[in-house]
């Protein structure tokens, strides 16, 4: 009985461990792809379909951001707004900003939330999975609603905590999109990830590159992240 | 020497946002130092043709010229920004804007400072808000007046003018606010005299004793944004009284204020939407056959859903309906009849779809309304072309059919077709 006792108090305790460690290392892997509170960041996004955007992303803490397209020009103006997990696009041949479903798309294989959310903890449980002499395993599993992908499965080098690459998953875990991060620059005082190329798993080849061209840190009073902040 | 003084001004309002852009940096300006003229600059022009195919006549072709300027003095979110907008346009079609250059070939114009700071926001000067969740019938969207001879009609949201006002947002824990105050109110653009035909229109309001207030207050909850308003305003959908067998012009417009009261919702899922607009107006004036002018209270209503799929294609259906505390007489029974003390109801349902093809190429819209309990019908088709990086084409069909008992699409009784083309930069 006492060894009993002892093997599940032992397993519990090294899950706590494992938990405690695999938010660690996503929390220290989010430190790496971008600054803690407020900043700027500037985003060219080519894709296989020849098109390309640049936008202007203003991000205040973890649940506020705007999207700024500000190419193609003919797109200038089409503005995006996004408070916690809800969404406004401001459309300009209308002239004003309407709310808009989750599912919405930037352009080619980018959603908002790849360059609008660029921080896991605290919007996913993270569960180490397993490792390699050079790698976490951390599997991801969104806490609530709206999130822009349901499941995470991601790679970070046991190194740096850079993360390296990863599959975005559906609730029934099947891969949606290949993710990998390179070419590490200094930006906003750290050593981060310049360009992020998000693939299409049913459709190979279908990929688009993210390439970040500047960011820096910048404070945002709270009033700026509104709808009126849009046009 | 008009047209050279309107060249000047369009000259000298390019020029601090083309240097503040001359970084090469495209429209966002260079980020050092902290201090100097900072700005964004976005502009348009191009050529816009409208045939009214009821009566067969080019009603508009008009070349147009706009641009959004913005500029500060410090690269800080906290700066006060200054804010011009402005649409110069040429209407081949109307001899005095053609031969005259005057205000009246500024078709809009908004100027405005405005400054953010911790949870409040500030704007002062000519501006447009916009109210309501529900895009093309604007029941909700009160605040500005609008110009009744816009080429795509009333319901356009093009044909919103800008008004002069203290526009005052801010944030507490959950719940985000806002206040306006219009000391000065612009009347809504009539249409000119056409023959003996004309309108007497002797509004003169006066600053501050014919202002215009309101407000809203928002909360969103469990995803789902909740809004109140209140606004005390001039009337929007203009109301006329036929003065036939006098000295005056034949339509007078006999105006008192209105108070809106309402609410909207709006709930977004991963692939669909759902919205709602839920107003209600007091002494809400009604055009009328009589010598005197009606009014009633009166209760609108949009309710509307949308799906959107994975390839970004959008499908929307809406009820409409408008609750007339006491029917007015013009759209009861017909003209010349007792004033009805019954209620009055009508409903409409709307079927939306955005579409798009070819990577975007080719993005069509679709808006049909039609009347349940009337033969009203309203038809907007536009097919949008992004024909290169900054050319964009533009062809809109717009029908509109009203049934003489109906208060909804009165003023657009019309069939126009238009083509626009749009550069970019």
């Amino acid at each position: 009985m006492k060894t009993w006792i002892l093997f599940i108090g032992l397993l519990s305790s090294t899950t706590g461990v494992a938990a405690e460690n695999a938010a660690e290392i996503l929390k220290k892997a989010d430190e790496i792809r971008s600054p803690s509170n407020s900043y700027r960041m500037e985003v060219t996004v080519d894709s296989t379909d020849d098109s390309h955007f640049r936008f202007e992303i203003s991000i205040g803490g973890k649940d506020a951001s705007i999207i700024r397209t500000l190419e193609p020009k003919r797109e200038n103006g089409k503005n995006y707004l996004m408070l916690n997990e809800d969404m406004w696009a401001f459309i300009p041949n209308i002239k004003r900003s309407v709310r808009v479903t989750l599912n919405q798309k930037l352009t080619g294989q980018a959603a908002n939330g790849d360059i609008s959310r660029m921080r896991w903890f605290g919007d996913y449980d993270a569960k180490l999975e397993s490792e390699t002499p050079e790698e976490f395993v951390l599997f991801l599993s969104a806490k609530r609603r709206g999130l822009t992908y349901d499941k995470i499965r991601v790679w970070i080098s046991k190194k740096t905590y850079a993360p390296v690459r990863g599959e975005y998953l559906t609730q029934q875990e099947k891969v949606l999109k290949f993710v990998t991060f390179t070419e590490y620059k200094p930006m906003a005082g750290a050593l981060r990830p310049t360009r992020i190329v998000i693939e299409n798993a049913a459709k190979k080849g279908e990929k688009s590159t993210l390439q970040i061209q500047l960011m820096e840190e910048k404070k945002f009073p709270e009033s700026f992240f509104s709808q009126n902040s849009l046009n | 020497m008009k047209k050279f003084r309107t060249s000047l001004i369009i000259v000298f309002l390019n020029t601090p946002s083309s240097l503040c852009a001359a970084d090469g940096e495209g429209s966002v300006s260079a980020k050092k130092p902290d201090i100097g003229l900072f700005g964004r600059l976005s502009s348009e022009a191009g050529y816009e043709h409208t045939q009214a195919l009821d009566v067969g006549e080019t009603s508009h072709a008009v070349l147009f010229l706009s641009q959004q300027h913005q500029w500060s003095f410090q690269d800080e979110a906290e700066a006060w920004r200054f804010n011009l907008q402005y649409r110069l346009i040429v209407d081949f079609v109307d001899n005095k804007n053609y031969e005259d250059v005057d205000s009246d070939n500024v078709d809009k114009l908004l100027a405005y400072a405005a400054k953010s700071w911790g949870s409040y926001k500030l704007g002062l000067g000519m501006q447009e808000v916009t109210w309501g969740e529900n895009l093309l019938m604007p029941i909700l969207d009160l605040v500005n007046p609008r110009d009744l001879t816009h080429s795509r009609g009333y319901y356009d949201p093009a044909a919103k003018n800008p008004s002069p006002m203290i526009n005052l947002e801010w944030q507490s824990s959950e719940f985000n606010y806002q206040l306006i105050y219009v000391p000065l109110p612009l009347a809504n653009k009539q249409p000119d005299e056409v023959g003996d035909f004309g309108i007497s229109d002797k509004r003169d309001y006066k600053m501050g004793q014919d202002s215009e207030q309101g407000g809203r207050v928002g909360l969103i909850l469990a995803g789902i944004d909740t809004k109140l308003y209140y606004w005390k305003h001039w009337p929007r959908v203009p109301s006329y009284r036929f003065n036939a067998f006098a000295d005056d012009k034949d339509v007078i417009i006999d105006e008192r204020q209105v108070e809106s009261t309402a609410m909207t919702m709006s709930y977004a899922g991963f692939n669909w939407l759902a919205r709602a607009d839920l107003v209600h107006h007091n002494n809400y004036p009604a055009t009328s056959v009589s010598a005197k002018v009606e009014r009633s209270g009166l209760t609108q209503g949009i309710f509307g859903a949308n799906w959107t799929t994975d390839g970004q294609q959008s499908f929307g259906a809406e009820f409409h309906f408008d609750l007339w505390e006491k029917g007015p007489e013009a759209f009861t029974d017909g003209a010349f009849v007792k004033e009805s003390k019954d209620q009055k109801h009508f409903n409409w349902v709307g079927a939306t779809a955005n579409l798009n093809y070819f990577n975007y190429l080719i993005e069509p819209q679709l808006f049909y309304l039609r009347g349940i309990n009337s033969e009203d019908e309203m038809i907007r088709a536009i097919l949008l072309w992004n024909a290169a990086e900054n050319i964009t084409v533009t062809g809109e069909f717009q029908r509109t059919y009203a049934e003489t008992s109906s208060p909804k699409l009165l003023l657009d009784e019309r069939e126009i077709l238009s083509a626009r083309v749009t550069y970019s930069w």
